[in-house]
C-alpha cells in the first residue's frame, strides 16, 4: 500500500505538501520568528524584507505575518481534520446500518441525508454556528453536519454493492451476529472508498473553515486564523496586497496538496487505473 | 446404479430406522413484489432422518435454495414472508424461535454450504481467520485452541499442509480447496445437518466426484445428515439416499434413490431422467421437456406441470392433485427386498407423488 504511494507521483507531491505544513504545525510550537499576537504599530503594513526580518510583511497593526501564518497552521489542521473525522464516523455508521438494513430505516436515513445535502455546506456551516454560537470547537460540529450525508451516502452505497456477495451470507449461516459481519465482513471492504473521501473531505474543510473565520464566524481574533487574516486585510488589500497573498496562497498550497493525494489515493486504489500509465 | 453399495454405519443396526431430526412441515415461503406475490415454496413437507443424504432436485427457480434458506430462516424478511408451516428441529419449530436461538442453530446445529466458493469467502481475510471465527462464535475456547481445531479441520477436508496454508488469503487457493475449506468452516461446530446448496456446480467434475466424495465420508463419520441440493441427477445417483423432486415450489415426487430412478411415476421425474445423457444408450438426439419452467406469481390453480406434461388431462388444470403415496420395497431390479437384510438403516420407504395419474380422484 506505501510502497504504491511512493510509486504515484502525485500522491507524493500531495503527502510532501502535507508533511510539510505538519513540520511548520510542530515548529510553531516551540519557535515563532516574532509573537503573532504582538502589535508594533510602528510597523504597520511593512511590506516583506529580510532586513526588518518581516519575511512576508506585517499586517495593519504591525503584526508580523509569516508568524500569524504559522500559528493559524494548527488550528486549521486541527479543525479540519476532526471535522472530517467526526462527520465521517457518524455519516460512515449511518450510512453503512442504512444500506445493510435496508427498509424503513434506510428510507428515513437515506431522506435525512438528502435534506442536509440540498443545502451548500457553507450555508449549513454558518446556519449551525449561528445556532451554536461562535466558538472554535463549533466550527468542528458545524463542517461535521455538512460531511455526514456524503460520507452517508458513500459507505451505503459500497455496502449495497457488497452486501449479497456469499460470504456475507455464508457469515450469516454461520451463526454471526449482524453487528459483527458489519464491523469484521463489510466495513474492511468498504474502506478504499472512504479513505478517499476522507482525504479530499480534508481540504474542504480547510475551504469551509476560512470561509466561517472569513465571516467572522469561526476563529475569533485576535487568534490567528487563515481565514480571519483575509478579512482583516480587505480594508488594506491595495495598498498591501501581501498581507492577503500569503495567507491566500497558505490556503491554495494546502487545499491542492490535501487534493493531489486524494486524487493520487483514488487512482492507487482504483483497480481499473493501476495499470494505465 | 443399480449394484449401488452404501458403506456401513456404525451408528445404525441394518435395517433399522433411523430417527427423523428435522420434519418440515407445509412450509410455505413467499415474496411480496411489485408483480404480485411470487410462491417460491408452496407447501412442501419433508423429514430428514439421521445419517441421511437428503438430495433435493429441480430446475432454476422451483425453490431449491430458498427451502434450505427458509430452515435456517436466512429469507430476507421483507420482501419474503413465512406464511405458513413448521420446520422442526430437536424440539423447536425453527420459524418461530427467538433471533438468538437461531443464530445458535446457524453454524453450529445446521450448518451451510453455498454453491460458489470464489465468493464465500471473504477475500480480505485470512482463510485462518475466517474457519476461527465459525468456532469462537459458538464455542468458548481460546484463539489457540480455536486455531488448532481449524488446523484439523483443514486437514480433515484434505488440505495439504494444512497448518501453513492457515495464513493463506482465499485467492491463494484453487475453487476445489476453497470448497474444502468452506466445508471445513461448516463442520467446524459437528452440525447435525449439513445443508449444501449447490456445492459442486461452480466446480470442474473431477473436483466435482471429490467434494461429494468428501461430504459423503463426512456424512458417514460424523453421522451428519446432509441436505444436497442440485439440479444434476448424476450428482443425485452417486451421493444421495432418498430423493425429493421439485416443481415450482411443490414435491412433486419423493423416494428412494434407487426407487426414484428404477420407478419413476411423476411425468415431470420421468422427463428430467430422459434428459439425462447415458453412456449405455445410443440416441441421436437428447430428449428435452418441451416448455419452460412457470412463472412462480399467479400460478395457475391446477398442477404447475400441466402445460408441460404429454398426459395431461382437463382436469390437471383445475386443481392440485392430492398426494399418493405407496410403500414400495422393489430395488432397481424388481425384486421385493427384505429390510431386514439390508445393509443401510431405513431412512423412508414411502414413494410420494402428487400427480393425478396416481390418485383415486382421477376419475373424477
Amino acid at each position: 500500500m506505501f510502497a504504491r504511494i511512493l510509486k504515484n507521483p502525485i500522491a507524493v507531491i500531495g503527502l510532501c505538501i502535507i508533511v510539510l505544513y505538519m513540520g511548520i504545525i510542530i515548529v510553531s510550537q516551540f519557535w515563532l520568528p516574532f509573537d503573532p499576537l504582538e502589535m508594533e504599530t510602528i510597523n504597520m503594513l511593512q511590506p516583506p524584507s529580510v532586513k526588518s526580518g518581516h519575511l512576508l510583511g506585517t499586517d495593519e497593526f504591525g503584526r508580523d505575518i509569516l508568524s500569524r501564518i504559522m500559528g493559524g497552521t494548527g488550528i486549521s489542521f486541527l479543525i479540519a481534520v476532526a471535522a472530517t473525522a467526526l462527520g465521517g464516523a457518524i455519516g460512515t455508521f449511518m450510512g453503512v446500518w442504512s444500506g445493510f438494513l435496508g427498509g424503513a430505516w434506510d428510507r428515513w436515513i437515506m431522506r435525512i441525508a438528502d435534506v442536509l445535502f440540498s443545502f451548500p455546506s457553507l450555508l449549513l456551516a454558518i446556519f449551525v454556528m449561528a445556532v451554536l454560537g461562535e466558538h472554535t470547537y463549533n466550527v468542528i460540529i458545524a463542517i461535521a453536519i455538512g460531511y455526514i450525508p456524503q460520507f452517508a451516502r458513500i459507505s451505503r452505497g459500497a455496502i449495497l454493492s457488497i452486501k449479497n456477495n456469499e460470504f456475507v451470507r455464508a457469515s450469516f449461516a454461520s451463526g454471526a451476529r449482524k453487528s459483527y459481519i458489519l464491523t469484521h465482513h463489510l466495513l474492511p471492504n468498504i474502506m478504499m472508498p472512504l479513505i478517499v473521501q476522507s482525504s479530499l473531505s480534508l481540504s474542504v474543510a480547510i475551504l469551509l473553515e476560512s470561509a466561517l473565520s472569513f465571516l467572522g464566524l469561526g476563529v475569533q481574533p485576535p487568534n490567528p486564523s487563515w481565514g480571519n487574516m483575509l478579512s482583516s486585510s480587505r480594508k488594506v488589500m491595495i495598498l498591501a496586497p501581501w498581507t492577503a497573498f500569503y495567507p491566500g496562497l497558505a490556503i491554495v498550497i494546502l487545499v491542492l496538496g490535501f487534493n493531489l493525494f486524494g486524487d493520487g489515493l483514488r487512482d492507487i486504489m482504483d483497480p481499473r487505473l493501476r495499470n494505465i500509465q | 446404479m443399480q449394484n449401488k453399495t452404501l458403506p456401513d454405519k456404525a451408528a445404525h443396526k441394518p435395517g433399522e430406522r433411523a430417527p427423523v431430526i428435522l420434519n418440515v412441515e407445509n412450509l410455505k415461503t413467499q415474496f411480496k413484489t411489485n408483480q404480485g406475490l411470487v410462491k417460491a415454496v408452496d407447501g412442501i413437507s419433508f423429514s430428514v432422518h439421521e445419517g441421511e443424504v437428503f438430495g433435493i432436485v429441480g430446475e432454476s427457480g422451483s425453490g431449491k435454495s430458498i427451502t434450505n434458506l427458509s430452515i435456517l430462516r436466512l429469507v430476507p424478511v421483507p420482501p419474503g414472508r413465512y406464511a405458513q408451516g413448521h420446520i422442526h428441529f430437536k424440539d423447536k419449530d425453527l420459524l418461530n424461535v427467538r433471533e438468538e436461538e437461531i443464530r445458535m442453530v446457524r453454524g453450529g446445529s445446521i450448518s451451510m454450504i453455498f454453491q460458489d466458493p470464489l465468493t464465500s469467502l471473504n477475500p480480505l481475510l485470512k482463510i485462518s481467520i475466517q474457519i476461527e471465527e465459525a468456532l469462537l462464535q459458538h464455542h468458548k475456547m481460546s484463539k489457540k485452541q480455536a486455531r488448532q481445531t481449524a488446523v484439523e479441520l483443514l486437514r480433515a477436508v484434505g488440505i495439504p499442509d494444512a497448518e501453513r496454508r492457515m495464513d493463506d488469503y482465499p485467492h491463494q487457493f484453487s475453487g476445489g480447496m476453497r470448497q474444502r475449506v468452506m466445508i471445513a468452516m461448516a463442520i467446524g461446530c459437528n452440525p447435525e445437518i449439513l445443508i449444501a446448496d449447490e456445492p459442486t456446480t461452480a466446480l470442474d467434475v473431477t473436483i466435482q466426484a471429490q467434494i461429494l466424495e468428501l461430504i459423503k465420508s463426512l456424512s458417514d463419520t460424523r453421522r451428519m445428515a446432509v441436505i444436497l441440493v442440485t439440479h444434476d441427477l448424476g450428482v443425485v445417483a452417486g451421493t444421495c439416499n432418498t430423493v425429493a423432486v421439485m416443481y415450482a415450489g411443490r414435491i412433486v415426487e419423493q423416494a428412494s434413490v434407487d426407487e426414484l430412478f428404477a420407478n419413476p411415476l411423476h411425468p415431470y421425474t420421468k422427463g428430467l431422467l430422459a434428459s439425462v445423457p447415458r453412456i449405455d444408450a445410443a440416441k441421436k438426439r437428447l430428449y428435452s421437456i418441451p416448455g419452460a419452467p412457470p412463472n412462480l406469481i399467479d400460478l395457475p390453480e391446477g398442477c404447475a406441470f400441466a402445460p408441460r406434461c404429454e398426459k395431461a388431462t382437463p382436469l390437471c388444470t383445475r386443481a392440485y392433485p392430492p398426494e399418493t403415496c405407496s410403500f414400495v420395497h422393489a430395488d432397481a431390479l424388481g425384486e421385493p427386498r427384505n429390510p431386514a437384510e439390508d445393509k443401510m438403516p431405513v431412512f423412508d420407504d414411502r414413494h410420494v407423488v402428487r400427480c393425478w395419474l396416481y390418485s383415486e380422484g382421477s376419475n373424477l
